[in-house]
């Protein structure tokens, strides 16, 4: 939208829902040593299927304190919310994201077993 | 009253209670503990006939969780024309937590369970013991006073009650099952209120992510992925379990860390707000893993962010079978 540039070292992975996403799409990315893993989904009330959002919002709460107590860093994992009109939104997230993962630098933690 | 004679109390309660049902015919058959055919063990055991009620013991080993033998993966315990009997089942705190958790579930019928409520006294760590004893065989183990005493092949040893027991039974607050109407007999508790601080929680909470990696992968590491936790669990009753689940890989079958990594945060992440916190799954585990670090973070999730305690409240819902518009959602990514 409006040519808004944003950092090309993502790869989108199309989702029906934010509600589609389950935890082992996110750990096996972890597993497979990406960087980082960013779920983005629709504001909580803008859902097309009614509480898709609401009910994956409780699921990424848990995940996100599991893999903190595990020891993964919290800013591997983001979740965040952008309709698919805030471009801007979008871009300034993903700019923030980017920031985040190359602080913290490569993922290393499952090396051994690529 | 020293731990002995508390356990000759709770015993004489479950023998009184478990005579008087099936001689008033309220139940068919009673779900209780036996002794055990080797040391540091029990067994469970399934009774039918007045006679046999003597074989119901209760010592400070009884750790398995009886609310398993209820769920769908069991085979049901029925009569010869089919129809499912009435159990009356020796339930400590977990299991009273475990049986009202599941029929919140709608996994189990509490009109067909009569609670034998007995206030527990704690579970002894049997890893904790094996440190102190090492190599060396036990032939016995007995409670006397507040000691426990270990004999076995020249050994003879007397070990403070209190520093063996689990690290789950010091810091729980459900000691007899939760009360419910004409379903609890014997001592239940009447509207528990749980006041956890969590104060355990905060040494590992201060810790840098490093430092929790460190400590979980040592934790871990030796698991064998023999699945005994998942088969002792009351909440594990999948018909096809994540593990199990072929179609598609998730992730491997070996013993890297990285396969168990996943297996205990995605096992972990399928008992948030329903692990009853009863620790057979710490108890069964033949490399003596203790999961008490990861049952207990559970319960403070469910309590701190959705302010629930599983299998208190037959009416409420458990937090992942529920949303809410206004839920928090700190964690989440806002633009600067």
């Amino acid at each position: 939208m409006s040519r808004i540039q944003y950092p090309s070292n993502i790869r989108i992975v199309r989702v029906p829902c934010s509600g589609r996403v389950n935890p082992f799409f996110i750990i096996k990315s972890l597993l497979r040593g990406w960087d980082g893993v960013v779920v983005s989904g629709c504001h909580p009330g803008d859902c097309h299927y009614v509480s898709g959002n609401l009910v994956a919002r409780r699921r990424f709460a848990i995940l996100q304190d599991l893999l903190n107590l595990f020891g993964i860093e919290p800013d591997r994992v983001t979740f965040m919310w952008s309709s698919a009109s805030e471009g801007d939104r979008f871009a300034n997230l993903i700019k923030k994201v980017t920031k985040n993962i190359k602080r913290l630098g490569p993922n290393k933690k499952f090396e051994s077993t690529w | 009253m020293v731990i002995e004679d508390q356990n000759k109390d709770i015993e004489q309660l479950i023998r009184d209670l478990a005579r008087k049902l099936l001689k008033e015919k309220e139940v068919d058959v009673i779900l209780g503990y036996t002794k055990g055919t080797i040391p540091l063990t029990s067994l469970p055991i399934v009774i039918d006939k007045v006679e046999d009620v003597d074989k119901l013991i209760w010592n400070n080993l009884c750790y398995i969780n009886l609310a398993k033998y209820l769920v769908p993966r069991i085979p049901t315990l029925m009569n010869e024309e089919g129809q499912k009997l009435k159990v009356g089942i020796v339930s400590k705190g977990c299991i009273g937590r475990a049986l009202i958790h599941l029929s919140v579930e709608h996994q189990i019928d509490l009109e067909n369970i009569k609670i034998i409520g007995i206030p527990c006294n704690g579970i002894i760590n049997r890893k904790k013991i094996e440190d102190e004893i090492g190599e060396r065989e036990i032939f016995e183990i007995s409670v006397s006073g507040d000691n426990i005493i270990i004999k076995g092949e020249d050994l003879e040893q007397t070990l403070p009650f209190n520093e063996y027991l689990n690290d789950l039974c010091k810091t729980c607050q459900v000691k007899s099952p939760p009360s419910i109407e004409n379903i609890c007999v014997g001592e239940c508790l009447e509207n528990p209120v749980i006041e956890d601080d969590f104060s355990d929680m905060t040494e590992f909470d201060s810790k840098t992510p490093e430092e929790k990696w460190e400590y979980i992968k040592n934790l871990l590491d030796t698991c064998t992925r023999c699945y005994a936790c998942r088969e002792v669990c009351p909440m594990c009753y999948c018909n096809l379990c994540f593990v199990d689940q072929n179609q598609p890989v998730w992730f491997g079958k070996t013993t890297a860390y990285s396969d168990i990594f996943t297996f205990h945060l995605i096992r972990a992440m399928h008992m948030a707000g329903r692990c009853v916190g009863c620790g057979a799954c710490s108890s069964v585990c033949p490399m003596g893993i203790d999961l008490n670090l990861i049952n207990r973070s559970l319960e403070k999730i469910a309590k701190e962010r959705f302010n629930f305690t599983s299998g208190i409240d037959p009416e409420a819902l458990p937090p992942m079978m529920a949303f809410d518009m206004e839920d928090d959602q700190e964690f989440m990514m806002e633009e600067d």
